[in-house]
């Protein structure tokens, strides 16, 4: 069946840009990017720290510009035209990009309170140490300890197999201590079976693990829990590998900064947020691969790095095409006050100077095409009401209020409408209390919309947010919940019960919990009564 | 800029308790800059009026309007046909607003919507602080760019008062000590000499009156 | 430039996250799905947020079926059956020439390219009937689980308020050389413990057991999660995968299980048994590789140029699952790829 529901039709326009992709990093995960991306279109690496890894890799590739000893300082610009901003042998100098990777390795760091503050040392290596180490093990015996450090990923894991295997082929005897073994990625599996049959040793530990220290060999002490009243085990071996943590590159945070990017968890790069996938940043345009968002098995890096390449291969040919939906300022009432530009998630604003421009300051903010992904948040934090976002403006959703039933829900077009779709088949009776005005973010619901949807006659207001820390545009649902407690206190401010206000956290696939949360509202304003402040009777 | 703080609807209340038909001022200036007087708030109090109103069974008909600034005569003439209209007017302007709305539309009587609070610095969305009391006599040469009359909770112009700890003013353990900050900027300026200057006694005695300015060298009227 | 169509073959979260690019990029996007309704399965999954979002990315899938719906340059066709396709010369061009019957009627579509993005089946349980899931309706697969919490709201809604004690099992039918599945299905372990992260919400006194080999877990904090699973969640992690069930007592199930340390046998009593069963190709998507001459993987999986979405047949992309176990963000992200890839071959 052809399924057909056109949206109203939106423009499109063509935007100049500049191909020219920033790799900031000069590790191997920036220089495997650059060589990717290098295919489509030319690639600047600048180092930006000391980390040359990937320097031999890229030296001498067409289309691949290398920059050492240079580091980002500032950013301008959107999209397509970026303008970055390098501090290169104590001089500035600026150049135009189209889009920015970063690849900020992060380091490994040896934690000794990991392993019972054994010190690293001739028998005691800590992973990257013994690959980096051109040693013969031949006829040695080795020992990977996993499961101590490393714990949010599998790259220990996976390198662990790998060495294992390249080991027993120099007839190496080989043990690998483990908890749990993580094989959740593209081949591991495989590598795990055939180490196995190669005859590497698996031994699964449980409880404390000690590392033992002689002069002539390492020995790591553990509980073996396929041994009855066990003993503690010693396995004395001629080498012991521990695995390290990762932690972020220690230029992270100023590089945020620099960039207006949001960091997460552990000071890595990029918010934990699904729809931020592995490789978004909160701004178009910026993009993260590898370790600087956390640690990584070399699979998903390369999955990664042909992801960002198709993604900033949309600016290879010079020319882009972009949805003009981005909000559109009334000059006469924009008061240059920087609110929206502070507000925006998406660092998608700028104060544009033009004669023409039909205010005091002949200044207003303008929102950038490219970068801009039509949230409305800037809509809505406008206090000159100067913002308008193309099919949401603010009288088409007051028009919708006309005569609002006993509830009404500004649902957010990420959950709460698709909610409201689910729940409606569920339980069709309730559609006649509620009336669902979408939004494209809860963050776009004006504080002046709740009022508004009080005062023409509804008993109940509900913002349908989507579950904390899950909103597409970062911030949206925790304004909305900023927005609830204002109205609260205006509503108590008079008189009136702000209970008749609230907010709920639904996902897209909760029909049940949307209709849960209307019939908990109509519960709640049927136990109020009907809405003393209504104006329009 | 000015920076208002809006009054409780219960004080707005009680000043239009009289009226049936108002109107809600605001002003595109300083106040929609510090989120307390622009066109949404001007939504905002009025749809908070009307409601309050209703729910008394006393309603009352709130009109809206904003202007570029309430701070020139020129724009306030703006207001004309809906004041015409109004038994009182609500502004959500500054006090000079306020002031000079209520000297243009007399006899109406104009109420004031919010409580002008200092002269300040936007810091982030939702935060000023005091940068400026408009003392008219500028210090900030001899004190690295800091005001201590603004600044420092004792208004000292030669401080420190010997109170602050770790930077902070025994007044208020949340500010920052003004001359604590003094101190760091001349030394980063490498101007600490200035830190033994005697800043002479700041006369506040206002025996003129209201403060005015008349440069005579721009007036028009000769 | 004449405008370019390219044919989608599956119309979940890769699917759609394909034809959504390129027809951003201004091409023109035939999607065809088997279903009645785009979404795929990602679409039948619930929501595992408890105070907050756990990051299972069910959501996205329903963003997408919205966007996908509301996008002038992507054609819909539901119910469509694709009965052959090839790669014909027309004019001297090269094009793709799909054949299909939709609602018994039969129609063909001519493309540029062709992104196939078929997802996954689940593990055929009736291949192995020892966790009795043929004849017990209280033995189900965490996909049967997913979709019944998302339809009824909570595990009570689905299954009674009765429910005393909850077994989830995981690897059945994956890392299980004796059927030939040599590779983990990577999301299992994670969408179990949200799942009885979630279920402990709605039933705060039932006990919550988890049978695994290797708890798989990977990603931001995860070592964090499994640490609240066991401790404020007090779900039981079993280590050892249960050799039988039996339909018995009376409504109950008696799940046997060894003790993976001492070797000892032992039986408990569940309510409900909950199967993480494996992620394996279609079967569908086997003969469509077959006809236009894709490589498959050691285990059927569609296997790109390296970790290109570009496979050996020229103009021909693969995107998602079909081409290996991915949770919703790794496929989204591989759709990606696949669209980006796909446009570039069209611009030629």
């Amino acid at each position: 069946m052809l399924q057909m529901q056109a949206r109203s039709a939106v423009i499109y326009e063509e935007l100049d840009v500049f191909p020219e992709v920033l790799v900031i990093g000069c590790g191997t995960e920036g220089a495997a990017a650059a060589l990717a991306v290098s295919e489509n279109q030319p690639v600047t690496v600048i180092d930006h720290d000391t980390n040359h890894d990937g320097l031999s890799l890229i030296k001498g590739q067409t289309n691949i510009t290398v920059n050492a000893g240079v580091k980002v300082v500032g950013l301008d610009g959107f999209p397509g035209q970026f303008l970055v901003s390098f501090m290169e042998n104590g001089e500035y100098t600026k150049k135009s990009f189209g889009a920015i990777i970063v690849a900020l390795e992060a380091q490994s760091s040896y934690d000794a309170k990991k392993y019972n503050r054994i010190e690293l040392g001739e028998r005691i290596l800590s992973l990257s140490q013994f690959i980096k180490k051109d040693n013969d093990y031949s006829r040695q015996k080795v020992t990977f300890v996993l499961g101590q450090a490393d714990r949010d990923s599998i790259s220990s894991y996976a390198t662990a197999l790998s060495q294992a295997i390249a080991l027993k082929e120099k007839d190496a005897d080989v043990s690998i201590l483990y908890y749990d073994m993580k094989v959740s990625a593209d081949h591991l599996e495989q590598d795990y079976e055939l180490a196995r049959a190669r005859g590497v040793n698996f031994l699964k530990y449980e409880g404390d693990l000690q590392i033992l220290k002689t002069d002539v060999a390492a020995t790591v002490q553990y509980s073996e829990p396929f041994l009855e009243e066990t003993e503690q085990v010693k396995l004395v071996s001629d080498y012991l590998v521990l695995p390290e943590d990762y932690v972020a590159h220690p230029g992270t945070a100023d590089l945020a900064d620099v960039l207006d990017v949001n960091t997460g968890p552990n000071g890595f790069f990029q918010e934990d947020n699904v729809h931020f996938l592995p490789i978004m940043s909160n701004r178009e345009g910026i993009y993260f691969i590898g370790s600087c968002h956390g640690p990584i098995y070399g699979v998903e890096l390369e999955k990664e790095i042909e992801t960002v390449k198709a993604e900033v291969g949309r600016f290879a040919s010079g020319k882009t095409r972009v949805a003009s939906l981005q909000p559109q300022v009334d000059a006469e009432k924009c008061a240059v006050c920087l609110t929206c530009y502070r507000c925006c998630p998406h660092h998608a604003i700028e104060i544009v100077h033009d004669e023409s421009l039909n205010n005091m300051y002949h200044s207003a903010a303008r929102m950038n095409p490219l970068a801009c992904r039509h949230c409305g948040i800037c809509s809505a934090e406008c206090p000159g009401k100067a913002i308008q976002l193309p099919n949401y403006k603010d009288g088409q959703i007051l028009q919708q209020l006309s005569r609002p039933p006993k509830i009404v829900a500004f649902a957010c077009e990420n959950s709460g409408t698709l909610a409201a779709e689910l729940a409606n088949k569920i339980e069709p009776e309730l559609n006649a209390l509620i009336q669902v005005v979408p939004v494209p973010c809860s963050g776009k619901i004006d504080a002046l919309y709740l009022l508004k949807a009080l005062e023409r006659g509804a008993d109940g207001v509900l913002l349908i947010a989507c579950q904390k820390e899950n909103c597409k545009y970062s911030r949206g649902n925790v304004r909305a919940d900023q927005r609830k407690e204002l109205v609260r206190k205006r509503l108590e401010a008079i008189g009136l019960e702000g209970d008749r206000v609230d907010i709920v956290h639904v996902a897209a696939n909760q029909g049940n919990q949307f209709n849960e949360s209307i019939r908990s509202m109509v519960a709640r304003v049927n136990q109020l009564g009907s809405y003393p402040g209504k104006v329009i009777r | 800029m000015i920076v208002v703080e809006n009054k409780s609807a219960e004080d707005i209340l009680k000043m239009v308790a009289p009226y049936k038909k108002i109107l809600v001022a605001g002003c595109y200036g300083c106040v929609t800059v510090c989120l307390a007087g622009g066109e949404k708030e001007v939504g905002l109090l009025a749809s908070q009026i009307r409601m309050a109103r209703e729910k008394e069974g006393n309603p009352i008909e709130v009109l809206e309007q904003t202007v570029e600034r309430q701070c020139d005569k020129e724009y306030l003439v703006n207001f004309q046909d809906k004041a015409r209209d109004v038994e009182a007017i609500v502004s959500l302007a500054c006090g000079i607003g306020i002031q000079y709305l209520a000297q243009v539309y007399e006899p109406i009587p104009v109420f004031p919507g919010v409580n002008t609070q200092f002269l300040g610095a936007n810091l982030d969305v939702g935060v000023w602080e005091e940068y400026c009391m408009a003392c008219g006599e500028c210090v900030l040469d001899k004190t690295g760019g800091i005001c201590p009359i603004a600044r420092c909770s004792k208004s000292l112009l030669n401080g420190p008062c010997g109170g602050s700890q770790e930077g902070k003013c025994e007044v208020d353990k949340s500010v920052d000590c003004a001359w604590h900050l003094i101190y760091d900027r001349l030394k980063a300026l490498g101007q600490l000499d200035k830190m033994a200057e005697y800043i002479p006694a700041k006369n506040w005695h206002r025996n003129e009156g209201p403060r005015k300015l008349v440069k005579e060298d721009l007036t028009l009227e000769q | 430039m004449k405008r370019k169509k390219v044919l989608v073959i599956g119309g979940g979260a890769a699917g759609m996250t394909s034809a959504l690019e390129m027809a951003e990029r201004g091409t023109d996007v035939i999607l065809v799905e088997k279903d009645s309704e785009i979404g795929g399965r990602g679409a039948t999954y619930c929501c595992k947020a408890t105070d907050e979002c756990n990051r299972c990315a069910a959501c996205l899938v329903l963003q997408q079926k919205d966007q996908v719906i509301q996008e002038p340059n992507i054609q819909v066709y539901t119910d469509c059956d694709i009965r052959s396709i090839k790669e014909i010369e027309k004019k001297g061009q090269r094009l793709f020439r799909a054949d299909v019957v939709m609602g018994g009627k039969k129609t063909k579509f001519e493309t540029d390219a062709v992104i196939v993005a078929t997802g996954f089946d689940p593990y055929d349980l009736s291949r192995r009937n020892e966790f009795s899931y043929v004849q017990e309706s209280n033995v189900i697969t965490a996909l049967e689980l997913e979709e019944a919490i998302k339809d009824k709201g909570s595990i009570q809604a689905a299954y009674g308020d009765d429910i005393k004690k909850i077994g989830f099992i995981q690897c059945v039918g994956s890392r299980d050389l004796s059927i030939g599945n040599g590779y983990c299905s990577r999301v299992c372990c994670m969408y179990a413990g949200k799942l009885a992260k979630l279920i402990r919400q709605d039933l705060p006194d039932a006990e919550i057991d988890i049978f695994y080999m290797d708890f798989q877990s990977f990603g931001k904090g995860f070592s964090a999660f499994k640490e609240t699973l066991e401790g404020t969640d007090q779900v039981k992690l079993i280590r050892g995968i249960p050799s039988k069930i039996y339909g018995f007592p009376y409504d109950r199930l008696t799940v046997r299980y060894a003790n993976s340390y001492d070797g000892k046998q032992i039986e408990e009593k569940y309510d409900l048994i909950v199967l993480s069963v494996a992620i394996t190709p279609t079967k569908g998507s086997q003969d469509i590789a077959e006809q236009l001459g894709i490589d498959l993987d050691d285990y059927g999986f569609m296997a790109g140029n390296g970790n290109s979405a570009q496979t050996s047949k020229q103009g021909v992309f693969i995107a998602g699952v079909c081409q290996g176990p991915k949770d919703i963000p790794q496929t989204v992200g591989h759709a990606k790829t696949a669209a980006g890839e796909a446009y570039r071959f069209l611009c030629g």
